[in-house]
């Protein structure tokens, strides 16, 4: 796969349809690269690969920025797979923002989205991740993330799906070093799709601290089953608060909070819950002009988003 | 307006029949919430060149429907 | 014409009868305003003529603009021209009021300009109760109704508000819509002044008036214990 000519102020930063690298920008804070040419260029980055990348971005944020980095990969085609190795690396001390999406461009392409992400924050860095997945009803997505955070160092991730696959099945493993902290949030509107997520929290440092927040929808025929935990082995706090909504007999939601705490000093609770829509919401809008549709697809909309 | 390749997405993106001629290009960034951000910086002919969406026809459309 | 005509309309709710036989009009740009202590069926009266499910019509009949309502879902009745402020609405998290104003019309009020940062929240979550009956206005405004449906629209606003409501009400009335005022408080009356007033006690409208300050004297001085007794004047 040829590598893209890096282009000066084009956005989004890094731009990946099907399996072929369109721009790509270029800034003296960032160095961003196809993870292929980073593994054959940077030796330090083939620790963090699990063998050869296929594909995928490479963005390591040497120093200060002050716009948010965009990444952006699409499903154009027909039956297209990808296979995905992204890392992302943040230095000391440095405070960045990124909006990823990753989409397929049009229903019914039956594609493959495969990719395992590892996002290492270094000491004192911190990061908010914004995620956002929209995929046609006939494909088939595999995120696999892996997020290191340093010392000190606090990560905010907010991963939305609004369009929700046949296939969904998201990893998130986080491990927490001492005094860091991360605030989870996941929300999915399953429409006629298998939903797996299985997000781990690992409190592994002292002083650390994870909220991890889940929501769910499950509407015509989903199946989730979303498996959340907090294992914590130090001094540390941790809470999950996982909601859903069943808007009709036709779903199924399997709410798992897990908490495993090896450490008398450590504090971590959970909530779960699954309900359905409010009537009084529901007529509330209706008595906006709304129909039922519109108004469920309203509320789901702001649930997922509040 | 005339709309050209150069013309940036922040001044269709909110034209209801701006959007209809986009949509049925299935031109990505319309629905896209970051591309939101970026629509000041984002122009027409880069985005179709960059999703092999054909450009010419979509600013003839676009023209047509907008400047009626 | 009778925009709203209403006849023996008898409302059950969880299995209880809450309106009794209710008549009631309301003529194209008239203003008519619903009085009666707490709990006496008022606020039942306006949804269960809007259409909310959780009020079942027992009996009666319902036509609005002469056409039979009572079968049409609530959607459809705004639709028609029908709008309610609520008393208590619930709260939408994550729906911003701008957004939720984009889908209700295309059209949108100048009142909405005065409060712009209460469009970038969420419904009201954490409105106070000004802000919410605000907000109520702002969305059935954006309705542009022919017949404005007011539940206590005038509880929990300061009197600069009240003043700014007393005006878009006045402004809307001049231009032929029609207000049906639900309160308790004679207040707003004075400042909207209503073509007709009626009383509704225990389900059941037992009074009707083109003559709103006798009815209000009599209430302010006896409570609503005349009221029972009373003739229609």
């Amino acid at each position: 796969m040829p590598s893209a000519n890096i282009v000066k102020k084009c956005s989004p930063d890094f731009l990946l349809i099907d399996n072929e690298v369109k721009s790509i920008n270029k800034s003296d804070e960032v160095l961003i690269l196809s993870s292929v040419d980073a593994w054959s260029s940077l030796d330090w980055t083939k620790k963090y690969f699990d063998g050869k990348p296929k594909g995928g971005y490479f963005i390591w944020v040497k120093k200060q920025i002050d716009f948010p980095l965009s990444t952006c990969v699409n499903i154009a085609g027909m039956n297209i797979k990808q296979d995905l190795q992204n890392l992302m690396v943040i230095e000391r001390g440095i405070k960045a923002k990124a909006n990823v999406v990753c989409s397929s461009l049009k229903a019914n392409l039956f594609g493959v989205h495969k990719a395992r992400g590892k996002l290492i924050l270094k000491e004192g860095a911190s990061l908010e991740y914004n995620h956002v997945h929209k995929w046609g009803s006939n494909d088939n997505v595999i995120p696999d993330y892996e997020f290191i955070l340093g010392k000190g160092s606090s990560l905010d991730y907010n991963y939305l799906n609004m369009f929700s696959p046949k296939d969904l099945n998201i990893k998130n493993k986080i491990i927490c070093g001492e005094d860091s902290s991360v605030n989870l949030s996941i929300a999915v509107n399953g429409i006629d799709s298998n939903i797996k997520i299985k997000e781990e929290v690992l409190l592994q440092g002292k002083g650390s601290q994870a909220i991890s927040r889940l929501k769910l929808v499950g509407r015509k025929n989903a199946n989730i089953v979303a498996e959340s935990s907090i294992i914590a082995t130090e001094k540390s706090k941790g809470h999950i608060d996982c909601q859903s909504l069943m808007i009709d007999d036709k779903s199924k939601i399997s709410s798992i909070p897990l908490l495993i705490c090896e450490n008398k000093e450590a504090q971590i609770t959970h909530e779960a819950s699954i309900g359905k829509v409010s009537e009084e919401q529901l007529n509330y809008l209706r008595a906006r002009g709304l129909n039922e549709k519109q108004a469920i697809d309203l509320i789901i909309s702001g649930f997922l988003k509040a | 307006m005339k709309i050209t390749k150069k013309t940036k997405l922040s001044k269709l993106i909110d034209d209801k029949k701006a959007q209809k001629v986009l949509e049925k290009y299935d031109f990505p960034c319309i629905s896209c919430p970051y591309a939101r951000m970026e629509m000041e910086t984002l122009e027409l002919g880069k985005v179709c060149e960059m999703y092999e969406i054909d450009g010419v026809k979509l600013i003839k459309e676009l023209n047509e429907k907008l400047n009626k | 014409m009778k925009l709203l005509e209403v006849k023996n309309l008898i409302v059950e709710t969880n299995g209880k009868m809450i309106l009794d036989e209710v008549d009631l009009k309301i003529e194209k740009g008239e203003v008519l305003a619903l009085l009666g202590p707490n709990a006496s069926g008022k606020s039942t009266f306006a949804k269960s003529i809007m259409g909310l499910p959780e009020y079942k019509i027992k009996s009666g009949e319902i036509y609005f603009k002469g056409k039979d309502i009572k079968k049409l879902a609530l959607e459809k009745r705004v639709k028609e021209g029908m709008a309610l402020v609520f008393q208590n609405p619930p709260a939408l998290p994550g729906i911003k009021l701008e957004k939720l104003l984009d889908l209700i019309s295309d059209k949108r009020g100048e009142y909405e300009k005065n409060h712009i940062n209460l469009l970038e929240r969420d419904v009201n979550v954490n409105f106070s109760g000004g802000e919410k009956k605000i907000s109520e206005l702002i969305q059935v405004l954006a309705l542009n109704p022919s017949l404005l449906i007011l539940d206590e629209i005038d509880s929990g606003l300061d009197m600069r508000k009240r003043g700014e409501v007393v005006d878009i009400i006045k402004e809307k009335v001049k231009e032929g819509m029609s207000i049906l005022i639900i309160t308790h408080q004679g207040e707003i009356l004075e400042q909207i002044n209503p073509n007709r007033v009626g009383v509704m006690i225990n389900g059941k409208i037992i009074c009707e008036s083109t003559n709103y300050k006798k009815v209000l004297k009599i209430i302010k001085e006896n409570d609503y214990a005349k009221c029972k007794h009373c003739k229609k004047m």
